[in-house]
């Protein structure tokens, strides 16, 4: 009953009441919206990680961490692998050397990183090859129908990932760290770095395949040549590795796989993405919090309007609410309703406002917005400049928690305005 | 049997500088079945006696015990509960609930009372039937006349099947034939339910249906006559 009289008492005022829940309405679109354009732009930024740079999970020698210092080696890699490929959790697995190199080319040098990679091991685990061939789209955009001059274009221009053989050294680089050297596919760079033994040493290298990722700052620090190449040019062992990058399953939870690891190798350093790239985790958890706080901030903005309204409705209702306490309306009933009321009156905005967010996050997560003007910023910070707003669907419950949970706090001030009028004076006011 | 009884009851009011006697030494006994008027002009103190009475408002001193409880010593939590259960009010402006039916005002304060909704139905239908409007028990409060209205307001009244019926100038915004058709309505459920019907008025067709009228001047009872 109390239900039903606080349901139908909102559209007494139409206009009103319309009012209030338009501004709920666009407070909700506004904040859910904007939320999942930073959601989606978070999570964006986590999957490319995973995909371009880190993987899901690496292995390495804990000293290696320390200095990157190349004797620190895994013991027993290839036996490593073996087991690991075995895991049902597991995708795929990829042995790395890593060590920090100077490239220099004809005009210029630079330090990077450089990863000595079985091509088609880390085809398995990471996406750089595709961020190469991804590239041969620009061909087809530039309007060159022609077959084997796309083919030509697409050698002049990005090249391949170690999928031609040469006679010389191949190394694939970031399309930034082209820039920056001034180079193009197939020219030469001499790559110095040192040897297991202590002494340097030099080999030269010739560019097979630019790739583009949207972090431009790994464009400009990430290299990656064959394995077996920089093993021999080092002094290691072909077998060796310094990292063991692993792809999990689609639906593998990230932390038991970790832990699992982590009881079975106590003598190696098992990191999730999150360890490995700390800032990116940080982000994501961070942006978590922050989205709701800008959410209970508009909420907190709305509650206004809202305690204004229903101030209003008690002031307009003072002949009914002490009708209602004269005939045995208990304190609690009143202060029910004005209370329900407000809840009603928030959460049909709300909803109306929620159902409108999704469908635009929907749509947009779908085809993508694109902004094209801060594009050179976006891939500055390693975000995509197509942004796919995304969220769960946990954030609309908690929403929908948040409204209640306002409208409750809103409706304090008005319903205790309410318990306050006394009925024999309420009745006796002339409106 | 009294079932009413008023003893010595003084209420002052002192919310201005200047104190107010509204009701100044009042003693009176209702009995059961009663349908008395009590008549002044304004200002005599005939509403807040009728609030006092129906346990909206509370005496400065003296008693009004109704079934051995003195309304003076009861709590504001078992005040609304008195008022529910014991009494029917009918108010000058109507005032029913805008956005419930005819059928749905009745039905309210049994809701309160938590009657089955069984009971609720059947006695809301009776009750609308016997005020007369049968065919408007889905009519809310805005598609009906004044008269409708009030009609409505005493079927709502004796919904809760309560001890007293208290009617504050019932009367006051209806026309002649209004009146007449309340006024009637009224006697007749006073004899067929047996409730008591207290009104205050000064409305002269009222204290003619008035089976006992006490004049009330200044606070103070002058006449009490049956008739």
């Amino acid at each position: 009953m109390i239900f039903s009289i606080a349901w139908k008492n909102i559209w007494r005022n139409r206009m009103r009441s319309l009012i209030v829940m338009i501004a709920v309405t666009i407070g909700m679109v506004g904040g859910i919206f904007s939320s999942a354009i930073m959601k989606g732009m978070s999570e964006q930024r986590v999957k490319e990680a995973i995909k371009y740079e880190v993987s899901h999970i690496q292995i390495h020698h804990p000293k290696f961490l320390e200095n990157q210092e190349m004797t620190y080696d895994i013991p027993g890699a290839g036996k490593k692998i073996q087991h690991l490929k075995g895991m049902p959790e597991i995708a795929a697995v990829s042995k790395r050397l890593e060590m920090p190199v100077m490239i220099k080319s004809s005009t210029t040098g630079t330090g990077v990183q450089l990863l000595g990679i079985n091509p088609e091991h880390e085809k398995q685990v990471t996406s750089i090859y595709k961020a190469v061939y991804d590239s041969a789209a620009v061909a087809e955009n530039l309007n060159i129908k022609d077959g084997e001059k796309i083919q030509n274009f697409i050698e002049d221009s990005v090249g391949h990932y170690f999928d031609k053989k040469t006679r010389s050294k191949q190394i694939v680089i970031g399309e930034k760290l082209a820039e920056q050297l001034k180079v193009d596919v197939k020219s030469k760079l001499i790559v110095n770095l040192q040897t297991l033994d202590g002494s340097l040493t030099g080999g030269v290298f010739r560019v097979a395949g630019i790739y583009r990722i949207t972090n431009s700052a790994t464009e400009n620090s990430m290299a990656f040549v064959k394995k077996n190449e920089l093993a021999s040019l080092v002094g290691l062992e072909n077998g060796s590795a310094h990292e063991i990058a692993i792809k999990l399953n689609e639906g593998v939870e990230l932390k038991s796989v970790v832990k699992k690891l982590q009881t079975k190798y106590p003598e190696l350093s098992v990191m999730s993405w999150k360890d490995i790239q700390p800032d990116l985790g940080m982000v994501t958890e961070w942006l978590d919090i922050m989205l709701y706080v800008v959410m209970v901030i508009i909420l907190l903005a709305l509650a206004f309007g809202i305690v204004n309204t229903m101030l209003m409705v008690v002031l307009e209702r003072v002949k009914e609410l002490g009708m209602l306490m004269a005939i045995g309306m208990n304190r609690l009933r009143v202060f029910s309703m004005i209370m329900l009321e407000t809840i009603f009156l928030s959460i049909t905005g709300g909803i109306v406002g929620m159902v409108i967010a999704a469908l635009l996050v929907g749509y947009y997560g779908e085809n993508g917005i694109y902004l094209k003007s801060f594009s050179q910023g976006f891939e500055a910070v390693g975000y995509s400049p197509v942004l796919y707003p995304e969220i769960g669907i946990q954030f609309y419950l908690t929403i929908v928690l948040l409204i209640i949970l306002a409208a409750i706090i809103a409706s304090i001030y008005p319903a205790i305005k309410a318990l306050r009028l006394k009925p024999a004076e309420a009745l006796r006011i002339e409106i | 049997m009294k079932i009413l009884d008023i003893k010595n009851v003084h209420k002052i009011y002192n919310e201005t500088a200047v104190e107010v006697n509204a009701v100044n030494g009042v003693t009176l006994g209702f009995e059961k079945g009663e349908f008395a008027a009590i008549v002044g002009p304004s200002g005599s103190g005939k509403t807040t006696l009728l609030n006092m009475i129906g346990g909206l408002d509370q005496p400065t001193s003296g008693e009004i015990i109704v079934n051995s409880t003195n309304i003076g010593d009861l709590k504001p939590s078992q005040l609304i509960d008195f008022r529910m259960n014991y009494i029917g009010f009918v108010f000058q402006a109507y005032n029913l609930i805008p956005v419930l039916t005819a059928k749905e005002n009745v039905e309210f304060i049994m809701h309160l009372q938590g009657r089955p909704k069984k009971e609720r139905e059947a006695r809301s239908k009776e009750l609308l039937e016997a005020v007369g409007l049968g065919d408007r028990i889905d009519s809310r409060p805005s598609k009906m006349s004044g008269g409708q209205q009030q009609r409505v307001a005493v079927a709502r009244a004796l919904a809760s099947k309560p001890k007293f019926v208290l009617a504050d100038e019932p009367t006051a915004n209806l026309d002649s034939k209004s009146t007449e058709t309340l006024l009637d309505i009224m006697e007749k459920l006073n004899r067929e339910e047996g409730m008591t019907f207290i009104f205050s008025t000064h409305d002269n067709r009222v204290v003619k249906k008035a089976r006992r009228v006490v004049t009330v001047e200044d606070g103070q009872v002058k006449s009490d006559k049956e008739q």
